[in-house]
C-alpha cells in the first residue's frame, strides 16, 4: 500500500474546523472541508461503482450536509475526524444501498450504527486508545499486499468474503485468515475466535 | 457473562458496511452488550478511515459544490425519513431491550403478535433482507424443544432473554450463534428456569430432519421454524 501524499490537513487542523463549523456555522471552515473530504469521497463511492459518477456525487453532498447538520455532535474526545467522517460515509452509501432496492428494505444505518454511549474513558483507556490508533497507522502501510488489497475490497468496494474470494480465485477460508493475519498485526485484535 | 461473540473477520465486515443488513442486526444487538467487540469495532473503523485517506482524490466539480452550499444556506437540515417501524418514542423504555429493536417491540415483547409455531415455540417476524434472510423473534417455552434440524443457509441467533443449549453448548443474554449447513441435527432447548426469547436472521429455510421432522417440510411456510 502506497503512503498517503502529505496530507494537506492534520487531524488538529481537521478537528478545529469541524469545531467552528458546529459552534459558528462557520462557511468558510466549511468549505476547507469540503474541499478536503469531497475528492476523497467521491472517490469512495467510485470504489463501490466505478463509472457511476451521479451517485458518487450524491453521496458527496449526502455526506458533506451530514457534516454541517451533524457538527456539534461530533466528539474529538470519542473519535479522531477521519474516522467520524469514514463512519458517516459509510452509513450514507448503505442507506443509499438500501432505498436502491440493495439491500433490506427495513433496517436503515442509524439503527446499526447510531452511537452507543459508553461509559467515560479513563485517562488510561484514551492513552490506550490513542497508542493503539498510532499503532493501525503505522502497521496499515506496513502490510504485505494481499493483506491490504483484502482490507481495501471490504472497506471500500464494499464487497463481501464471498465475493472477493469468487474475484480473486481463493478460497473462502483464505479471504478470511487474510483479514484476520492484518488484523492481528494492526493489533486490532489478539488471537481470536472461529465462530 | 458474554461467551459467544461474532469472529473479528466478521466484525470487520460489520464496520465496513459489507454485511448483509439482517446478519448486521443481530451483530449490532451483541455490541449492545458487550464492550469488548464495541471496542473492536470502534478500532476496525480506523481502518476504513486510513484506506479513505489513501484514495487516490477525484476531481469534484465546481457546480457540486456550489449545490451542497447553497442547500446549507437554504437551511435545509431534513434528514432522510427513517425506515422501518414509527419513529415514535418507545412507551415502554425498558433499558434492557436493545436500542435498535425498540421502534419494533415499542411495547415490551408481551405485547407482539406472537404466533404460534409448535407447542413449545411462539415466534413473530420483524422484517425481510433483500438476500432472502428472514428476521424474527422466537419464544421457546421453558425446557421446550426446537425439532431437530438442518440448515440449508446461514443461522444466526442471538439471546435476549433467558438461554438455550444445543449440542455444543449453552448460550445466555447476549450471546450470538452461527450455524450453517455443515451443522447437522440442530436440536436448541431452552434451559428449565425461564423462557428464551432469540432474534434470529436466517438465510434460508431449515430443514428438519428424522421421521416426523421431514413429513412436515413442505408444510414450512409460515416460520422458518414451524414443526
Amino acid at each position: 500500500m502506497s503512503n498517503p501524499e502529505t496530507p494537506t490537513m492534520d487531524t488538529n487542523q481537521l478537528q478545529s474546523l469541524i469545531e467552528q463549523v458546529a459552534s459558528e456555522r462557520n462557511r468558510q471552515a466549511f468549505e476547507r472541508l469540503f474541499e478536503h473530504f469531497a475528492p476523497l469521497l467521491k472517490s469512495y463511492s467510485l470504489a463501490r461503482d466505478p463509472g457511476a459518477h451521479l451517485v458518487a456525487d450524491e453521496l458527496v453532498q449526502e455526506v458533506l450536509i451530514k457534516l454541517w447538520n451533524k457538527a456539534h455532535l461530533y466528539d474529538p474526545v470519542k473519535a479522531n475526524p477521519n474516522t467520524w467522517i469514514y463512519t458517516l460515509a459509510r452509513n450514507c452509501r448503505i442507506d443509499y444501498l438500501r432505498r436502491n432496492g440493495r439491500y433490506g428494505g427495513d433496517i436503515n444505518a442509524d439503527q446499526l450504527f447510531d452511537t452507543l454511549e459508553d461509559d467515560g474513558r479513563s485517562p488510561f483507556e484514551l492513552t490506550q486508545q490513542k497508542r493503539i490508533a498510532e499503532q493501525i497507522h503505522r502497521a496499515l502501510s506496513q502490510l504485505p499486499v494481499e493483506q491490504s488489497q483484502v482490507l481495501a475490497k471490504t472497506y471500500m468496494e464494499g464487497k463481501t468474503q464471498q465475493e472477493i474470494a469468487d474475484e480473486l480465485n481463493l478460497p473462502l477460508g483464505t479471504v478470511k485468515s487474510r483479514i484476520r493475519l492484518a488484523l492481528q498485526k494492526l493489533e486490532i485484535i489478539i488471537g481470536g475466535q472461529t465462530q | 457473562m458474554i461467551r459467544h461473540h461474532p469472529s473479528a473477520d466478521r466484525l470487520t465486515a460489520f464496520s465496513a458496511g459489507s454485511l448483509p443488513l439482517s446478519q448486521a442486526l443481530c451483530i449490532r444487538v451483541h455490541l449492545e452488550h458487550c464492550r469488548q467487540c464495541r471496542d473492536e469495532v470502534e478500532r476496525m473503523n480506523q481502518i476504513g478511515a486510513l484506506l479513505l485517506n489513501y484514495l487516490p482524490p477525484a476531481p469534484v466539480s465546481d457546480s457540486l459544490k456550489a449545490q451542497v452550499l447553497a442547500s446549507i444556506d437554504a437551511g435545509e437540515v431534513q434528514e432522510a425519513p427513517a425506515a422501518g417501524a414509527g419513529t415514535a418514542p418507545p412507551a415502554v423504555n425498558s433499558s434492557d431491550l436493545p436500542r435498535c429493536l425498540q421502534a419494533w417491540i415499542p411495547e415490551g415483547f408481551d405485547k407482539l403478535g406472537w404466533k404460534r409455531v409448535s407447542p413449545s415455540i411462539q415466534a413473530v417476524k420483524l422484517c425481510n433482507d433483500v438476500n432472502g434472510s428472514k428476521v424474527e423473534l422466537l419464544k421457546i417455552r421453558r425446557g421446550g424443544k426446537v425439532a431437530p434440524h438442518n440448515h440449508t443457509g446461514e443461522e444466526i441467533t442471538l439471546v435476549l432473554e433467558g438461554s438455550f443449549s444445543d449440542s455444543q453448548g449453552v448460550y445466555g443474554k447476549g450471546d450470538i450463534i452461527f450455524r450453517n449447513r455443515d451443522d447437522k441435527h440442530h436440536r436448541p432447548i431452552a434451559s428449565q428456569d425461564a423462557d428464551c426469547i432469540c432474534l434470529t436472521a436466517v438465510e434460508a429455510p431449515i430443514q428438519f430432519t428424522g421421521f416426523f421432522g421431514r413429513l412436515f417440510n413442505p408444510f414450512i411456510r409460515r416460520s422458518h421454524y414451524a414443526c
